[in-house]
C-alpha cells in the first residue's frame, strides 16, 4: 500500500539545513495498522506529511497504492489525496463556520460527487461515528471527542484506501481517547490501512506494528501482530 | 463538472459560513451598497450633464465672437456709432457678417418675456421665451437655420432705448417655441404674437434652433427674435469665415477702439469660450464626481482586498486543511472569488434600493431627473468585477499555502 525507499527531505533556510528525513524506507501493507512513534523533532510529522502527499521529498521513491507519486503535479497530488487518503488531525481541523454536515461534505465536494451521493455518504459516515443526530451542529457545540469523531467521519466519507492519523487522541481525555482508538481499530478491521503518528506508547501498542523514528530514520520495528497472535495461541 | 456548476456548488456552504461569521462581510457589503448608490447616481448625473453640454446651441460656435459696447462720452450718438461700427466690421476681409444684439444663446445674460398666441389671453396662456432684440444680420451672423418664412428686412429694424415700447416689431421664433405657441404643427409664420402690453407682433419666420442665454432655464429652446435692437447695453456679434476667427478678434478690437473714442469695447470673447464658461460648472461637477467615483471605487476595492487578506491570514490552517482534503489551488481561488461575489451581491441588492432612495432624495431636493434604472444592472456588474478583481491577489496567495499547514500549529 505504502512503499517508501531511501526518502530524504531537507529543510533549508539561509543559515541552516535540517535533515528531517534521511534514507527513510518503509513498507506498509494493505490493511495494516501501523503506529509511528518517536520523540519531538524526530521526523514523524515530516514522514506523515510526505506519506500523505502534503509535502514533497528531495530524493528516493514513493509508491502509494502501487502508483509512483515522486513527480506528480500539485493538482494530481490533491486529487490523489482526495480519492485515496483520509486524514485525522490532532486538532481535529474542522471548519468552525460550517456545520457537522458541511464539514464532512468538504472533501466530497472536491471529489465532484452529486448532491444525492454526497448526502448518502455523509449520513452513512455520521451514522458510523454515532453523530447522525448532530449533523446541523457547529463544531463549537460539540465536545472534543465528538469533534474528532466528526473528523473521522469526514475522513471515512470518501472511502479512503489509507488513513493517516496525526496524534488523533492528543487533545482528548482518556475516555474519549479510548473511544476514538476503538473506532480506528474498527475502521482498520474493515480493511482500511491506518498509519498513526503518536507519542503515546500505550496507543502505539494497539497497532499491528510500531515504527520508531529517530533523527529522520527508522530506528526500530516492533511487530505486535505476531506477539498478539502468539498470545492468542498460548491462551488457546 | 463545469466551472458554473462548481461555482454554484461552492456557493451554498460559503453562504452558510458567511451568515455565521458575518461582521467583516456585512461591513464590506454595506460599503459595496453605498458605493453602488453613489456611483450609479454620480454616473447618471455626469451623463445628464454631458448630454446637456452636447446640446447644440444653434450658433456657429467655431466662428462667432462677440463684444460689449459701452458708450460713455456725453451726447454720444449711439445709433450712428452702432451703424458705423457694423459697416466697418462687415467690410473687414474675413468677416462673414456682423450684427447688434442684446444677448445671444448661452451668454448667461439676457432677458425673457411672456407672450401669448391671441389677444386678451389669460395668465396661463402666456408662455415665456428668451427675448433677443436684434437687427437684420443677426440670423446670418449667428449661423441660425431659417426653416420657415423669411429673415428680417432692413426696413423692419428699429433701434430703441431700453425702457421704450417696441416700434412696429416683427418676430422670428424658434421651432420649439413656435410648436408650443401654435400646436400641433408649429406653423407660426403669418400669425401674431402678443406681449403683456398687448402689442401685436407679426411672426415672419421660424428658425430651427436657438437656445436661451441661460442653461438653467427649463425650456432652453424657447426663444424669440424681435426686429428692434437696443441702443444701450448693446453687443456686437461677428461671424468670421472658417479659420479666420482668431486672426480677426484682435484686429476687430483694434479697429473699433481706434475708430471711436466715445465708447468702450470690452469682453471680447469667442462663442467657444462663452459656451465653455457657461458649462464650466457642469464640467467642474463632472470632474468632481468622477474623482469621487474613482476614490470610492479605490476605497471599496481596498476594503475587499483587506477583508480577503485578513480572511486568508485568519484561515491559514483551514486553507491547509482544505488542501489536505483534496482542494486544488483552483478550488481555493474559487472559494475566495465566490465568497467575494456573494458579499458584493448582497451589497448590490441593498445598494440597488439605496440608489433609488438617493435618487428620490436628489429629485426632491435638487430637482434632478430621476435615476434611469438601466444604471443599476450596469453598476451591479461593475461591482461584481470590482469584487472579483480586488480579491484575486489574496485568493492567489491563499492558493499558494502549503497543504502541510494542516498538520502544523499556525
Amino acid at each position: 500500500m505504502l512503499q517508501m525507499t531511501h526518502i530524504s527531505k531537507v529543510f533549508r533556510t539561509d543559515l541552516v539545513q535540517t535533515h528531517a528525513l534521511r534514507d527513510f524506507s518503509l513498507n506498509v501493507k494493505e490493511g495494516e495498522f501501523v503506529a509511528v512513534t518517536g520523540p519531538s523533532g524526530s521526523g514523524k510529522t515530516t514522514f506523515l506529511n510526505i506519506a500523505g502527499l502534503l509535502e514533497t521529498f528531495d530524493t528516493g521513491t514513493y509508491l502509494l497504492d502501487g502508483k509512483d507519486v515522486s513527480h506528480l503535479s500539485d493538482d494530481s497530488r490533491s486529487r490523489l489525496r482526495n480519492e485515496k487518503i483520509g486524514f485525522i488531525f490532532q486538532g481535529f481541523n474542522l471548519i468552525p463556520d460550517l456545520s457537522v454536515f458541511d464539514n464532512v461534505d468538504v472533501p466530497l465536494r472536491y471529489r465532484g460527487f452529486d448532491g444525492k451521493e454526497r448526502r448518502r455518504r455523509i449520513e452513512g459516515a455520521l451514522e458510523q461515528v454515532g453523530l447522525a443526530s448532530r449533523a446541523k451542529h457547529l463544531p463549537s457545540q460539540l465536545s472534543g471527542g465528538q469533534q474528532q469523531r466528526v473528523a473521522i467521519a469526514r475522513a471515512l466519507a470518501g472511502t479512503p484506501r489509507i488513513l493517516f492519523a496525526d496524534e488523533p487522541t492528543g487533545n482528548l481525555d482518556s475516555l474519549m481517547a479510548r473511544q476514538v482508538l476503538e473506532m480506528l481499530e474498527e475502521i482498520n478491521s474493515s480493511g482500511t490501512t491506518i498509519v498513526m503518528v503518536t507519542h503515546d506508547p500505550e496507543l502505539a501498542r494497539r497497532a499491528h506494528r510500531n515504527i520508531h523514528v529517530m533523527d529522520g530514520q527508522v530506528s526500530d520495528f516492533t511487530d505486535f501482530s505476531q506477539a498478539s497472535a502468539a498470545r492468542d495461541a498460548l491462551a488457546a | 463538472m463545469n466551472l458554473f456548476q462548481k461555482l454554484a456548488l461552492d456557493a451554498g456552504p460559503i453562504l452558510r459560513a458567511l451568515t455565521r461569521s458575518r461582521a467583516g462581510a456585512v461591513l464590506i457589503a454595506l460599503q459595496c451598497a453605498i458605493t453602488l448608490a453613489i456611483i450609479t447616481n454620480a454616473i447618471f448625473i455626469i451623463q445628464d450633464r454631458l448630454k446637456k453640454m452636447a446640446r447644440p446651441s444653434g450658433v456657429d460656435v467655431e466662428n462667432v465672437f462677440s463684444m460689449s459696447v459701452i458708450p460713455f462720452a456725453p451726447n454720444f450718438d449711439t445709433k450712428g456709432s452702432i451703424e458705423a461700427d457694423l459697416r466697418a466690421l462687415r467690410a473687414l476681409p474675413g468677416v462673414v457678417d456682423a450684427a447688434v444684439v442684446n444677448s445671444f444663446p448661452l451668454l448667461q445674460s439676457g432677458g425673457s418675456s411672456m407672450y401669448a398666441a391671441k389677444p386678451g389671453a389669460k395668465g396661463e396662456e402666456y408662455v415665456g421665451a428668451a427675448r433677443y432684440e436684434v437687427d437684420a444680420h443677426t440670423l446670418n451672423t449667428l449661423g441660425l437655420k431659417l426653416i420657415a418664412g423669411r429673415d428680417f428686412r432692413e426696413d423692419e429694424i428699429r433701434g430703441r432705448e431700453i425702457n421704450s415700447q417696441y416700434e412696429n416689431p416683427v418676430a422670428i421664433l424658434t421651432k420649439a417655441y413656435a410648436e408650443k405657441m401654435f400646436p400641433p404643427d408649429g406653423n407660426a409664420v403669418g400669425k401674431t404674437l402678443y406681449d403683456g402690453n398687448q402689442v401685436a407682433i407679426p411672426i415672419v419666420g421660424v428658425v430651427e434652433r436657438a437656445q436661451a442665454p441661460w442653461i438653467s432655464w427649463g425650456e432652453l429652446e424657447y426663444s424669440a427674435f424681435f426686429s428692434n435692437y437696443r441702443l444701450s447695453f448693446a453687443r456686437y456679434i461677428v461671424r468670421a469665415a472658417p479659420g479666420e476667427r482668431d486672426r480677426l478678434m484682435p484686429q476687430v478690437e483694434k479697429l473699433l477702439s481706434e475708430s471711436n473714442s466715445g465708447r468702450l469695447i470690452e469682453s471680447m470673447k469667442s462663442q467657444t469660450d462663452i459656451e465653455a464658461r457657461t458649462y464650466g460648472e457642469y464640467r467642474a461637477m463632472a470632474i468632481i464626481l468622477v474623482s469621487v467615483i474613482v476614490l470610492i471605487v479605490i476605497i471599496t476595492g481596498l476594503g475587499i482586498v483587506g477583508l480577503a487578506s485578513f480572511n486568508v491570514n485568519a484561515r491559514k490552517k483551514q486553507i491547509g486543511t482544505r488542501r489536505a482534503l483534496g482542494a486544488q489551488k483552483g478550488d481555493i481561488v474559487r472559494y475566495f472569488l465566490v465568497e467575494s461575489w456573494l458579499i458584493t451581491t448582497a451589497g448590490a441588492v441593498i445598494g440597488a434600493g439605496l440608489s433609488f432612495g438617493l435618487s428620490y432624495w436628489m429629485v426632491n431636493t435638487f430637482d434632478l431627473p430621476p435615476l434611469d434604472w438601466h444604471y443599476i444592472p450596469v453598476g451591479v456588474c461593475f461591482l461584481w468585477v470590482l469584487g472579483l478583481v480586488a480579491v484575486l491577489v489574496p485568493a492567489r496567495r491563499a492558493s499558494q499555502l502549503a497543504p502541510a499547514l494542516a498538520t502544523r500549529s499556525v
